[in-house]
């Protein structure tokens, strides 16, 4: 079982608890504690991961998910891991295992003793608990003369209970990075700082990691502080009539070198940084001899299944020492799986402000069938769709790579960017989703949109339609203004006609919301129950 | 049915109000023109500032109207309004802008990711920035005195991704005169 599918079980556990409680300021501590995971449409993000994986499992996997107990166990045993490997589970996996085990700790401790206590939660060991906190705590220094002769082998025992000492309680992620910075700020902190650094997940809106200061030794044997900082942002946007996850990640590390990132950021060297990224396998160029083209199959335990998608992208070096990857839908997505229907976003690196570091921003619109906006923001949180900005491009370039026979791919600028061409692009996606009002999804019959979707969808083409119409229109008028024809008429004429169409606009939307969204008269709609559903 | 219907015209209520307040707000420019026409005192400039009044407010307002409403209850949709970091006016940052002078910047190569996607010349507009005020600028011409500009984009169905171009930007004195006061930035919003 791979620790990243356990890792996705333990963030599951809250949902799972979100579910079952009949108590709803335990749901509403699992909404503090991951905002945006318990509302109509969000809830019940992990089942449908769940029913993603089984649909999609390979023949001789078992796609059942594991138990809490056992995705804890695998978790510890990982983090453990023998000496001289390299960690199966790196700093951004520790600091979202130790939010995690912090959230569930402090939902257990909130529901105890009640009753319709959720089962999940009673029935853990509580000694899991500590030794996860173990994974993220700095190894304290060993008395040199043990007087009292306390036994030296359990102080790391005695650091992961003070961890979890400064952590229980903590009901709500905006508690989370005050008391991370105030142990990040003391002279031994207790959480290892690379760990201390990650935000925690958050479904929706904006989420900080504490400021994270390390002291290093460079190879002339000089020390030097090194700061990091970063965020994270998770918001919902619609392209094409597609609800997607928007997310942004912005990253910076000083000093540190660019050059480093340079060295390691293509994406053919993903899968040498990341476990979540399987396989990245080179596809040449595309057709128009500038994008290159990689088939990226990504996992929790590939032994179970995999996304594939095939993306192209071009590297291009911009003024002020700035770098950007754009990346999209390969034109030809051949090996493709097609589960995921928008794929498109950038990375940029560029150096930090004082010109010693470096700072990484990336984007990634994404959206997977089947699976919610809410469902694909934990996913890419908690796997690693968004390492990529989240300090995988730090760590990468410092650590030995997974496989040492696959090498890394330098950076080079793509061979020229396309030149402009007249007119645009036909679609403005790539993908294949149409604009119809309605979405299919493996096995079901058509399902009708929300009511907020077709809300949205419509009142933007009106706003574009009437963008449009103003546009040329006004053109038309100052066509005539310049020919010393324009008359007071004119213009009355013209104000009405725009006036008259903005207030039309409403009824319009109305009628097509009547047509979509209702059901045979007498019953409740689609609209008013679907997941993702809008209602006022 | 009737759950729904109740929703639907209290939504399609909610929009009517922002439709009135355009509806009103364009009455308000068109009644200013006509006056200053009445007066003989309407010219190409006045016309210009009615027009963008109207586009203006207009194209805030719809964006509003889409950013706001949100896709199920608790998602925080993303506002298809998208904003670039600040460009100097002057190719010297540090040298302060002539206060008497307005200048135009317009872009003379479409934003585009690499990808043969170009976006269409109405996704585009600027605002002038001067400290922490910001001035919506959809013709591109920016106030006296402005020290930067950044660039405005509906990015209502583009895809993500970090899109760049060329900008020209040149005092508006100086464009019936010769080529050697504009000035070119290579632009960059990300989406």
């Amino acid at each position: 079982m791979a620790a990243l599918h356990s890792l996705l079980a333990m963030y599951g556990a809250f949902d799972q608890v979100a579910r079952l409680t009949p108590h709803q300021d335990v749901r509403e501590m699992v909404e503090h504690l991951l905002p945006g995971t318990t509302g109509e449409g969000q809830i019940g993000w992990y089942e449908q991961i769940q029913d993603f994986v089984r649909r999609n499992a390979t023949s001789e996997a078992h796609p059942e998910p594991p138990s809490l107990d056992a995705a804890m166990r695998e978790l510890i045993a990982s983090g453990q891991g023998a000496a001289g490997d390299r960690p199966e589970l790196n700093a951004r996996h520790l600091g979202r295992l130790i939010y995690a085990a912090t959230g569930l700790l402090s939902l257990r401790d909130r529901q105890h003793g009640r009753p319709d206590a959720v089962p999940l939660l009673e029935q853990l060991d509580m000694q899991l608990f500590t030794d996860i906190f173990a994974l993220g705590a700095t190894i304290p220094d060993l008395p040199a003369d043990d007087e009292e002769g306390a036994n030296p082998s359990s102080a790391p025992d005695t650091q992961a209970v003070q961890v979890q000492e400064m952590l229980r309680g903590i009901s709500g992620v905006e508690e989370w990075a005050p008391r991370i910075t105030q142990d990040a700020r003391a002279v031994q902190p207790l959480i290892k700082p690379d760990v201390a650094a990650v935000p925690p997940i958050t479904a929706i809106g904006e989420s900080v990691g504490p400021p994270v200061s390390v002291t290093k030794t460079a190879a002339n044997g000089q020390s030097f502080i090194e700061d990091t900082l970063g965020k994270v942002t998770a918001e919902v946007i619609e392209i094409d009539g597609v609800l997607c996850a928007l997310l942004t990640t912005e990253f910076s590390r000083t000093p540190f070198n660019i050059n480093r990132v340079k060295g390691i950021v293509d994406p053919l060297n993903w899968d040498n940084c990341n476990r979540f990224f399987a396989q990245m396998t080179g596809q040449g160029f595309g057709p128009d001899g500038c994008c290159s083209q990689v088939l990226e199959e990504v996992s929790t335990d590939k032994d179970v299944y995999t996304i594939k998608t095939a993306l192209k992208y071009l590297k291009d070096e911009r003024p002020n020492d700035h770098f950007v990857i754009n990346y999209d839908f390969a034109d030809d997505r051949t090996g493709d799986s097609r589960q995921v229907q928008v794929d498109s976003g950038y990375i940029l690196f560029c150096p930090t402000e004082d010109g010693q570091g470096t700072r990484v921003l990336t984007s990634k619109m994404v959206a997977i069938d089947g699976l919610s906006p809410t469902a694909v923001t934990i996913y890419a949180h908690t796997m690693g769709w968004l390492a990529i900005g989240e300090m995988m491009m730090f760590d990468c370039a410092t650590g030995p790579a997974y496989n040492v026979l696959d090498p890394i791919i330098p950076w080079s600028e793509s061979p020229g960017r396309r030149p402009g061409n007249a007119g645009q692009r036909a679609s403005t996606t790539s993908t294949t989703s149409t604009t119809s009002t309605t979405s299919t999804t493996a096995g079901s019959g058509p399902v009708v949109q929300p009511v907020s979707q077709i809300l949205v969808k419509e009142a933007t083409r009106a706003v574009a339609d009437y963008i449009d119409t103003a546009s040329s229109e006004t053109a038309v008028v100052a066509n005539k203004w310049l020919d010393g024809e324009l008359s007071v008429e004119d213009m009355l004429k013209h104000t009405r006609k725009l006036g008259g169409r903005l207030a039309s606009e409403p009824f319009r939307i109305l009628d097509r919301i009547l047509k979509n969204a209702a059901g045979r008269p007498g019953e409740g709609t689609p609209a008013d129950s679907a997941g993702g559903g809008g209602s006022v | 049915m009737t759950g729904s219907l109740n929703k639907s015209v209290l939504l399609a209520d909610y929009f009517v109000g922002i439709w009135v307040r355009m509806l009103r707000r364009n009455g308000a420019v068109a009644e200013d023109a006509f006056r200053k026409m009445a007066n003989g005192e309407y010219g190409i400039d006045d016309y210009m500032k009615s027009v963008t009044q109207v586009v203006d407010g207009n194209l805030l307002d719809g964006i509003e109207v889409a950013g706001t409403l949100v896709a199920g209850p608790g998602f925080k949709v993303a506002s298809n309004v998208r904003r670039s970091a600040p460009y100097s006016v002057n190719s010297d940052p540090t040298a302060s802008p002539d206060p008497n002078w307005q200048y135009r910047v317009r872009l003379t190569s479409r934003l585009t990711r690499g990808f043969g996607d170009e976006l269409p010349d109405a996704r585009v507009s600027f605002e002038s920035v001067q400290g922490n005020e910001a001035k919506h600028c959809p013709t591109g011409i920016l106030p006296a005195g402005a020290r930067q500009f950044r660039l405005v984009v509906d990015r209502t169905d583009l895809q993500s991704g970090s899109y760049t171009a060329t900008a020209e930007v040149i005092p508006i004195a100086a464009e019936l005169a010769d080529d050697s006061k504009k000035q070119t930035r290579n632009v960059t919003i990300e989406l």
